[in-house]
């Protein structure tokens, strides 16, 4: 098994732990995109809604 | 005989008098019945005028013995949807900056598109398939006009990049809370953010990424005035972004994505891009306590694109406590069997501190260090050392942000000039 797999599993296994012991699940934030919460123009919701049905 | 005439003189006075008064009788009479006439129709208008106004009165009190009727509902759509259950939105952003630079030969100051978070809008629709799936797309395209990603010493006259747009997301989904998530299109795979989770408010300008706020700039060799330029294709031949790379999975591609359902804040993620790239990642989200704590490890195998690294592997973790100081590590390898290359590595590492300390937002404070090796040819040891603020103005929308960053490379045989930038700017969310 190529060594870089082995880390792969490695580190996913000590990451599997952590639900042993595991809190509050949290939402997860993703790099470069664009951040929540209001904008300049659109207000409150960030974004503006074209339609809600 | 005076009595006599007299009477005749009356006689003939009265005759007279008789003869005359039938003349005076019709002009008066005929003007009578004039008058009569007329008279007669005005009577007529005016009892046709009270019967009008008094219909109208009838009506209007018909009218007011009604029930108010329903106020009419402006609909605030400005358009419509065929189905109920729909959503449809756009967003958008504006990061510019300016890059002040030192490369050990020249100093000089560039206007950019921070490409940490460049400056983009999107659409993104959605409808509720039932209670369970949700089905939609998303449109999301970026315009940089010099972006920090592509600006060089050697070319100051012109934009630099594609002075368009170029796509992020272009991608359709199907979501259900029980299954999971599968998407198809252009946008982020599996392994993408394996090398960036990071908590600490300031990864516009500072995270693993480190060649982000200016990884178009070129290393140029002690005593030279400009970088080399070997092939004369006014690009340098060694830029930032060559020698630092933090193995961040496969990016975005073509792709079809299967995301897991959160279990306990733990996802798996796989995809399969244009090409026959593959990766799998696993990412989790949880607090504990009073530490929130984010993290990704991503494996990605590349092989059917790239000739290097044909497989790569990295993780990323951040830790913030509820004090605002916080941590974040990140890691990876990248290897390739046939190549007989040395493998490619990177470390890194930064401690942070948040406030909520000004009422406008919070306010972000970092310091970073991180190793890259190999990343370029066999033998190239690059470092480098930042510190980053990014100050948040929320009901803006805004963030505001410096940064100064060092990178210094090492090859065998090859001495090049440290180079110094301070990146200033702001990331407007519209």
């Amino acid at each position: 098994m190529p060594a870089i797999l082995v880390r792969f599993v490695f580190v996913m296994v000590v990451g599997a732990s952590l639900l042993a012991c595991t809190g509050k699940a949290t939402r997860q934030t993703a790099h470069d995109e664009v951040p929540e919460g209001p904008g300049l123009l659109s207000g409150e919701d960030g974004e503006f809604v074209i339609l809600e049905h | 005989m005076s009595i006599f005439k007299l009477c005749l003189g009356l006689a003939v006075a009265a005759t007279l008098t008789m003869l005359s008064v039938p003349a005076l009788t019709q002009t008066d009479s005929e003007r009578w019945r004039a008058l009569e006439e007329l008279i007669a129709q005005q009577q007529e208008r005016i009892e046709a005028q009270e019967e009008l106004l008094d219909r109208m009165s009838r009506e209007l009190s018909a009218i007011t013995s009604q029930p108010a009727p329903e106020p009419i509902e402006i609909p605030q759509d400005l358009v419509r949807a065929r189905g109920a259950n729909v959503t449809a939105s756009f967003y958008g952003q504006v990061n510019r900056a300016l890059l002040f630079y030192d490369d050990g030969a020249q100093t000089d100051v560039r206007h950019v598109d921070n490409d940490g978070s460049s400056t983009r809008i999107g659409f993104k629709g959605s409808a509720k398939a039932s209670d369970d799936i949700r089905i939609g797309t998303a449109i999301e395209v970026q315009f940089e006009s010099n972006s920090t990603g592509d600006i060089d010493q050697l070319d100051n006259t012109a934009t630099i990049g594609s002075n368009s747009f170029t796509e992020r997301k272009l991608e359709v989904f199907i979501d259900s809370k029980a299954l999971g998530k599968l998407s198809l299109g252009q946008g982020s795979t599996a392994s993408d953010d394996s090398s960036q989770i990071d908590l600490s408010g300031t990864n516009l300008v500072a995270c693993s990424c480190v060649s982000d706020p200016a990884g178009g700039l070129g290393f140029v060799l002690s005593g030279a005035r400009l970088p080399v330029d070997a092939d004369a294709n006014s690009n340098p031949d060694v830029r930032i972004k060559d020698a630092f790379d933090n193995l961040d999975g496969l990016s975005r591609d073509d792709r079809v994505r299967y995301d897991s359902p959160s279990l306990a804040g733990f996802k798996l993620h796989t995809s399969v891009t244009d090409g026959g790239e593959w990766d799998i990642a696993a990412s989790y989200g949880g607090a504990f306590g009073a530490t929130e704590i984010e993290g990704k490890v991503g494996f990605a195998n590349d092989s059917g694109t790239q000739t290097f690294p044909e497989q790569r592997v990295s993780a990323s973790i951040s830790a913030l406590h509820s004090s605002g100081f916080n941590l974040t590590l990140a890691a990876g390898a990248g290897d390739d069997d046939e190549s007989g290359r040395e493998e490619v590595s990177f470390q890194y590492g930064k401690l942070g501190y948040r406030t909520e300390a000004l009422a406008i937002g919070s306010s972000s404070f970092s310091i970073d260090y991180g190793e890259y090796a190999d990343a370029d040819v066999g033998g190239d040891e690059a470092g480098t050392l930042g510190f980053g603020f990014v100050q948040k103005v929320s009901d803006w929308g805004t963030e505001f942000y410096t940064s100064y960053r060092r990178y210094d490379l090492e090859r065998p045989g090859t001495d090049f000039d440290d180079i110094d930038i301070v990146l200033t700017g702001a990331r407007i969310k519209f």
